[in-house]
Formats: structure tokens, sequence, C-alpha cells
């Protein structure tokens, strides 16, 4: 019981506005002090730990890609591509900003770099459109979430380093429930917009452009996430490495064929690069002593031992499952909610018949949602950095789409061969 | 009934001790439950307690949850915890790097005869510098085999221009490389998927690891070459134990001695089963002594690098082990 | 003190655009050279991965001198005037705190293991470790800047100061 005030401890620390780094530092200092003060010297290391992370340099790649894309004049191309896809449907700017997050999901790694990327684009053009500010922004959010389910993901990549579980595997496995979600999601906004009669009129923005011409450009944009998904799915390139490659080729294109890329535009952009890496890489980092105290005083096995010790049907088991994790969705950023649940829940779920490529879709479907849901949503954090709105109205208008997200959670726990089916197909499993 | 005539005296000698805190002694390691570490680690915490009368308390933190090997040896010299199981060795004491050296045991009898015996003693010794005491020293799992996609190796021309997949161990990289193979480095768990796509023709494991990592699903070949074996030392803060009354540091001595036979034998034996399972997916070759001579003529440079350029251990030392 | 601000911050800001270009060409070359060229270099990942660890810690600089960290500024959105500047002044000494405490910690702590060689450079690590206690000492200059700027910049909190003033 005495994670619980070092719960609290953090919760008060974040509450009051102390950065999240931070805060993790804090309450497991104070914790220590007032507990073994001579653990104090596992600070440093447990730190250090969390950012010494080989695979995770793929996480400043992608970012860098996803920057160079925006620059480069490949974003603006998906969503090109993504207006005249949505057409046959009738549909909007709001079903285009949930397919350009499925197509931009299958580049970025990382759902907040998909709301920057989407959001800075789109927001301002469907707020002309006559789109409510609240809708704008609740269905980037929303449909950012599939930038960590389909594939690459930043987060899968640490639940395979923590589970041991094929990288390739758990890209194939969250393929199909990133479609439907993305797929429920635009059923949701054609629903709403045709009730609110927001404006269908998605001709005019590619007007004067042929569908040849935008196929043809939007070509170079798309041959983008096949190349990552298939150089990582089918293992012609470790993680860091298709980052890698995902800058060199937006670069390229960005630079040589859309010229649309200026040198003197290079600095600016490494420093935000850095900016978001960093800020990111230093969470995970404080992240590690924070669950360095959690293991010390035998966190993991209390519950374990709960979720063991419940003498009911695995259906419940599974459900309070996903109460758990949405539950540290609220309070705990992907990555150190992963750190910490994989390696106690995992054996647990095992012994109950859960393959790891499943229990890693549940996580990261599950772990999604807490995206977009406050105290802690890092989604929420950059959209409102992008327009001035607060958190809870974003959140409240995304409501309707998370819906979409907890039926394919349930779904994905219930449904075993939904994330399964595909890594078996490929052989992964 | 549950007051006993010899109950009373019992219950007498805990509060004396109880008045006394127990010692906790927090000992961490990386393997997941079911493997030979995981198991014996468990073994010790139950010896401990019981020989001590639970004076002695173990806390175990499998699964790498306080950090990775290199971390928990900073743990253990610092003190936080007070013993970890791990590889690593040069960061406690590059002597424990000549167990490693290419060829140097012809069998598992002869490794743990020095790793048990005086020889082992003084390599251990050595570890004391760095506030550690190794208190007895297992095998890490068999000897290491060479798996491929190209062809068998029997002789060093077949595994001449190989891409052959190591740790960061160097004294693997250096044999690879002074047998003309082309080491890559790539982490563990993307192993299977670097196999499976070419980015390296083989890789270097004992069976148990191929077996469990599934590498058998994905090569065609495994030469049982044997050329090298992994220490298994079990590190204690060396303040800590000296911190003991002796009575203690015998009966802790006597348990890691017992953990470690204990773990040995599972690893023989998962050894054995594990080449059984990998027979039936790819095709296994055993190299002959002479064919296995071949190798071992070509590997004295490695020795003389980690001798005289390097200075990691002694000729003498290396001399010792061979006379036994 | 704004000029020194101003200087500090553009030598960190360049030398992140220098670490993390150099980062990006590093890997880049790497994949060119094992596919292309079949050569890769085990000392490779190992300079990459400092390089990686080096724009963290600059970057941590940079980003508390922006305000870039993540946090949730639900309270300091509502308040405003004395309330706001109070409340910034107190995150700033948690901060301070926490990186004074990592400061003293971690000079004990590459003092006693960081003598231990990387495994594929073969230097030894505390060289490496030095980055975080230097990191941590640029935050907490900054985060005395930012406090120094709060105070300056409240009319209240400078009210009160020449209240004291005024009563001497
Ligand atoms: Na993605
Ligand atoms: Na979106």
């Amino acid at each position: 019981m005495e994670a619980i005030y070092l719960f609290m401890l953090f919760i008060l620390f974040t509450g009051v506005g102390v950065p999240i780094c931070y805060s993790l530092g804090i309450s497991s200092i104070l914790y220590l002090v007032f507990t073994n003060p001579s653990f104090l010297m596992m600070l440093p290391q447990r730190i250090w730990a969390g950012t010494n992370i080989y695979v995770m340099i793929a996480l400043p790649l992608f970012i860098l890609a996803g920057e160079l894309m925006n620059r480069g004049g490949i974003t603006q191309r998906i969503i090109n591509f993504s207006l005249y896809a949505v057409k046959p449907i009738k549909g909007g700017l709001g079903e285009v900003n949930i397919f350009a997050s499925m197509i931009f999901g299958g580049i970025s790694g990382s759902s907040v770099a998909d709301t920057s990327a989407i959001g800075s684009v789109l927001i301002p053009q469907m707020i002309k459109k006559g789109y409510s500010k609240g809708f704008a922004t609740g269905v980037t959010v929303a449909s950012s979430t599939m930038g960590m389910i389909i594939p690459p993901s930043v987060p899968m990549l640490t639940y395979s380093m923590i589970s041991g579980a094929s990288v390739g595997g758990l890209f194939l496995a969250g393929l199909i429930p990133g479609a439907l979600i993305g797929i429920s999601q635009i059923i949701i906004s054609m629903y709403i917009s045709k009730k609110r009669s927001y404006l269908l009129d998605i001709e005019e923005e590619v007007k004067g452009k042929k569908l040849f011409h935008v196929a043809k450009e939007g070509v170079l944009a798309l041959i983008m996430p096949v190349l990552i998904v298939v150089s990582i799915s089918f293992g012609i390139a470790t993680a860091s490495e298709s980052a890698g490659i995902a800058v060199f080729y937006a670069f390229i294109v960005g630079f040589f064929v859309y010229k649309e890329i200026k040198l003197a535009d290079l600095p600016q952009i490494l420093r935000k690069t850095t900016l978001s890496s960093s800020s990111v890489m230093i969470v995970i980092g404080f992240s590690m002593i924070f669950s360095w105290v959690l293991a010390m005083i035998k966190f993991p096995y209390m519950v374990a031992g709960f979720f063991t010790g419940l003498d009911v049907n695995v259906f419940w088991i599974l459900l309070l499952l996903d109460l758990f994790i949405l539950f540290i969705g609220m309070f705990v950023d992907v990555t150190p909610a992963l750190l910490l649940v994989t390696p106690i829940l995992l054996p647990v779920m095992q012994a109950l018949g859960v393959n790891p490529l499943q229990f890693g879709s549940i996580l990261i479907v599950g772990l999604a949602i807490g995206l977009v849901t406050p105290p802690l949503g890092m989604c929420l954090n950059a959209c409102t950095k992008i327009c001035d709105i607060s958190i809870i109205d974003i959140f409240k208008n995304a409501l309707p789409f998370l819906i979409c997200n907890i039926v394919i959670l349930l779904l994905v726990t219930f449904v075993p061969e939904i994330s399964l089916w595909l890594p078996r197909l490929a052989g992964l499993m | 009934g549950c007051a006993s005539k010899e109950e009373i005296p019992e219950t007498a000698n805990e509060t004396t001790e109880k008045s006394a805190q127990p010692i906790v002694m927090k000992v961490g390691h990386t393997h997941s439950a079911g493997t030979p570490r995981y198991q014996s680690f468990e073994k010790f915490k139950e010896m401990v307690e019981e020989r001590s009368n639970g004076a002695i308390k173990v806390e175990i933190y499998p699964s790498g949850q306080l950090g990775n090997e290199q971390e928990m040896i900073e743990q253990a010299k610092l003190g936080t915890i007070q013993g970890v199981r791990a590889g690593r060795f040069d960061d406690v004491a590059t002597e424990l790097l000549v167990y490693t050296m290419p060829f140097l045991f012809d069998d598992v009898e002869s490794f743990q005869k020095v790793t048990r015996g005086e020889i082992g003693k003084k390599i251990a010794k050595a570890a004391e510098k760095n506030n550690i005491i190794i208190l007895s020293t297992g095998d890490a799992g068999g000897f290491r085999n060479i798996t491929n996609n190209v062809r068998p190796i029997k002789s060093p021309e077949d595994l001449k221009g190989l891409k052959i997949r190591t740790p960061g161990v160097e004294s693997i990289i250096k044999t690879m490389e002074t047998f003309g193979a082309n080491p890559v480095s790539i982490p563990y768990v993307e192993t299977y998927m670097s196999l499976k796509t070419g980015v390296a023709d083989g890789q270097e494991n004992p069976c148990v690891n191929i077996e469990s990592m599934k590498f058998d699903e994905v090569q065609k070949y495994m030469s049982v070459i044997e050329y090298q074996v992994h220490p298994d030392p079990f590190y204690v803060n060396l303040e800590w134990f000296n911190s003991l009354s002796k009575e203690n540091q015998d009966l802790v001595q006597k348990a890691a001695e017992d953990m470690t036979s204990i773990s040995d034998e599972m690893t023989t034996k998962a050894n054995v089963e594990a080449l059984e399972k990998i027979k039936a997916n790819l095709e296994v070759n055993v190299l002959t002594d002479e064919e296995k001579e071949k190798f071992k003529e070509l590997a004295k440079p490695v020795y003389d690098y980690f001798v005289n350029e390097k200075g990691y251990f002694t000729q003498e030392l290396i001399d010792e082990i061979k006379a036994q | 003190m704004d000029k020194f601000d101003a200087c500090l911050t553009k030598i960190i800001s360049w030398s992140c655009i220098f670490l993390m270009g150099l980062l990006t060409i590093f890997v880049i070359t790497s994949v060119f050279l094992r596919y292309v060229c079949s050569i890769s270099f085990v000392w490779a990942e190992e300079l990459i991965t400092f390089l990686f660890l080096a724009t963290t810690y600059f970057g941590l600089v940079i980003g508390v001198r922006d305000n870039e960290h993540i946090c949730i500024a639900f309270l300091s959105e509502k308040l405003n005037g004395k309330g706001k500047t109070v409340l910034g002044i107190l995150i700033g000494i948690v901060i301070i705190f926490v990186q004074i405490i990592i400061v003293k910690e971690s000079i004990h702590w590459i003092d006693q293991v960081g003598n231990v060689l990387s495994p594929g450079l073969r230097i030894p690590n505390k060289y490496i470790y030095y980055m975080m206690p230097t990191s941590c000492i640029l935050v907490v200059v900054y985060e005395i800047i930012k406090i120094k700027n709060l105070i300056v910049n409240s009319k209240e909190i400078q009210k009160i100061f020449m209240e004291i003033g005024r009563s001497n």
C-alpha cells in the first residue's frame, strides 16, 4: 500500500504544473528520503538507463522525418490524395483528417507527431470551412491515436524490448485494430457532419488539379509508408535503420523533387526535433527511477497478486485489465506505463492463455486512448499548443470518436484473432 | 493443539531473534521464469532462509525489474542490492574473460573442475578490487555453437566471409574475426528477423538459446563446434559480505555453491534437450577432433591479443588451466 | 544577464543542431554501409548511442529554457497575477531541487562506477556520464534566470520588495 503515497505525490506535483519528468523525480526523491535515503544514489543510474536505450533512436528520426515531410510538402500531398480518396463517400474535411491520419500513422511511429503534423495543416482549413473549433480539434486528436497503433510504432518497439515479442509480429498485430478504428471513426464523422450540416465541398480543395496530377504527386509521398512498413515488418531493416531511411527519403523528395525544403530551414528543423525527442526521452528517464522505486517496494507483486487472486471468470479479469490500462493511461504516459505494466502483467496474462502479441495489442490500443484523456494526454497537450482551446474542450469533442477506440479495445481483448491473424499468416508466431 | 511443549522454546527463541531485524539480501537477475538461473535462485532463497532460521531474508528481483545486467552490477557495487548473477565480465574483473578463450576447455567437466577449484578462486579474487566477492562461478549456458544458412562449417574456410551476428562481447568478436567471419552487431531480440531476411547469415549461441529464440526455424545448418563457454559468476557486495558473522558467511557461501551446482546441472540437461529439438529442424554436424584442431591452431592470435596487447590476464593463468 | 542568457542559449542550441545532424548522418551512413557495402562496425552503434544521449541531455536544457517540457498547465492557466508568479517560482524551486540532488548523487555514482570501459569504443564510461550533471547544472542556471525574470516582471512582487525597502 506504500505505493499509494508515491502515486499521490506524483499526482500532487503534476497537478500544480510541475513538468511530468520533474514530478516523477521529486515524488521518487521525497519517498526515498523518508524511507531509505541511501537508495537516492540510484537516481542518476536509473535516469541514465532510461535515456540510454538504443532502439529509441528511432524516435528522433521518425520525428525528423515527420518535420521534413511537413516542410517538404509530403504531408500536404497526402492530404490532397486523401481529399480525392474520400470523394466517393461524399466526405468532408473531417473524414479527410481521419483518412490522412491512417496514412500518416503508417509513417510516424508516434501519435503526438501525427497530431502536430496533420493538425497544423488541417485544423485551420477546417475552421475556415465552417467546422467548429471543437469538432476540428476533437477529430484530430482522436484520429491521431492511430499513429501508435498502425505500424510503425515507437511504443510497440518499447513493448517488444520489454516482453521479447517480435517487432514484426507486433506491427502486423496492430494493422487490423488500427484500420478498424479509422473506418469506424470515419462513419461517426460522417454522421456528425451530416447532423450539423458541415460543408461537403471538397472538390474546391483540389480544384484545378486533375486526378492524374494528384495521384502522380501522391505516389512519391505514398511510397514512404509502404517503404517503412515493409522494411520493418519483414525485417529488411531494424526500426532505427528504417527511421533513417525515412529521413533520407523525406529529405530527397522534399529537397530535390518537390523543391520545398530550403537548406536554411534545416537548423530550425533539427533544433525542433532535438527538443521534441529530448522532452519525451527525459520523461522515460525519470519514469525509470519511479518504476525502480515501485519495483523495490514490490508493487509489481501486489498488482500481479491482485489479478491472480481474483476468483472470477477470465472474462471479468480481462475486463478489469482494460479498466486498469485505461486508468493508468489517464495518469502515466504510454512509455512509462508500458515499462511498469508489461513485466508485471504479461506473465499473469500468459498464464490465462493470452498471447504476448495480443497482450501487446491490448496495451497499445488501451494506452492510445490515454493520449486523449486528461489530466495527462500527450495529444491533448500538442493540440492546445497548435490552437488556443482548452484541454477539456478538446476532450469533450473527441469523446464520440473515442467510443470507437473503446469498442475496438474490447474487440482486441475478447477476439484474439483480430490481432493474431496477420502475424500467424506471416509466420511470425 | 496450538501450544505443544516443543513450541514454547521456539517462540521464545524467535522473539529474541526478532528483536534484531532479519538481514535482508536483495539479489537480482535478468532471466525469466522457467530458466535455470531463475529456478536455482529460488532454491538459493529457500536454502539461505532455512539454514539461517530466518535470520537472513533473501529478496529476488527477476526479469530485469531493477535494470539490465550492467546496471545491476553497478547496484551491487554500490550496495543498493547485495547480489547479482550476470555476464559483463570486464565490468567486474577482466580476468573472468579467460574462461571465454576459444577452445580453452574440451568439455563441461574440465570447465567445472576449474570454476569450482583453486584456480577458480584465484580468478574470482580479482573482483575484490571492485568491492565484489564472487561466491561461486557456474556455467552460463553451455558451449557455444554456430548456425548459418550457407553451408555446414567443418573448417575455417567454410566460415570465411559469412556474416555472423555477435553480441557485444569482445572475445566473441575477436574470435570470429580471427576465424575469418564477418561479425555483425545486432540486438539479441532482432536476431531472429535478421537471420530470416539475410541481414546476417548466421549466429553463435548455446543450444538452449538457439532453441528458445527459435533460430533453428530460420537457419539451415548447425555446426557443433563448442568453441567457447561463458562463466556465470554470482557477484556479491564485498562490504556487505564482510559485515556478516562468520557463521552467516559460511552458510551463504555454501548455499551459493549449492545453487551453482543445481544451475549447472539444469543447464547441461537443458542443452541436451535443446540439441534434440534442434536436430529436428536443421542439419547438424559435430566437428571431429581433427576438424577442431585447425580452428584451435587458428585461434592462437586471440590468446596473444588478450594476454599481450590487452593484458587482461597472464599466460601463466592459461597454462595453469590447461595443465588441469 | 540577458546577454549571458542569449549567448549561452545560442551555444547550446547550435550544439543540439550539430549533434542531431551528426546522429542522422551516422545512422543513414551505417545503413548504407551495411546494405550496399556489407560493412558494419561494432563501435558505430555505441557512438550513435552517445550522440543520442547527448541530444537528450542538451535538448533537456533548451526544453527548460523554452518552457517546452511536458506538463499540465491547468492550474497556472486558471491563476493570474501574483498567484501565477508564485506558482512559477515554486515550480522553479522544485526543478532546481531535483537537479541539485541528481548532481550530488551522480558525482558519487560516477566516482564509484565511472571507470568501467564501454564495450565498443573502450573509453571510460565516466566521460559520457558527465553529460548528465553538466546538463543538470545548466538547467539550474536557466531556472535561476527564469525566477529572476518572474520577479522582475511581476509588479505585485516588486511592490512587496519596495515596501520592504521603505519600511527599512
Ligand atoms: Na504508426
Ligand atoms: Na487526424
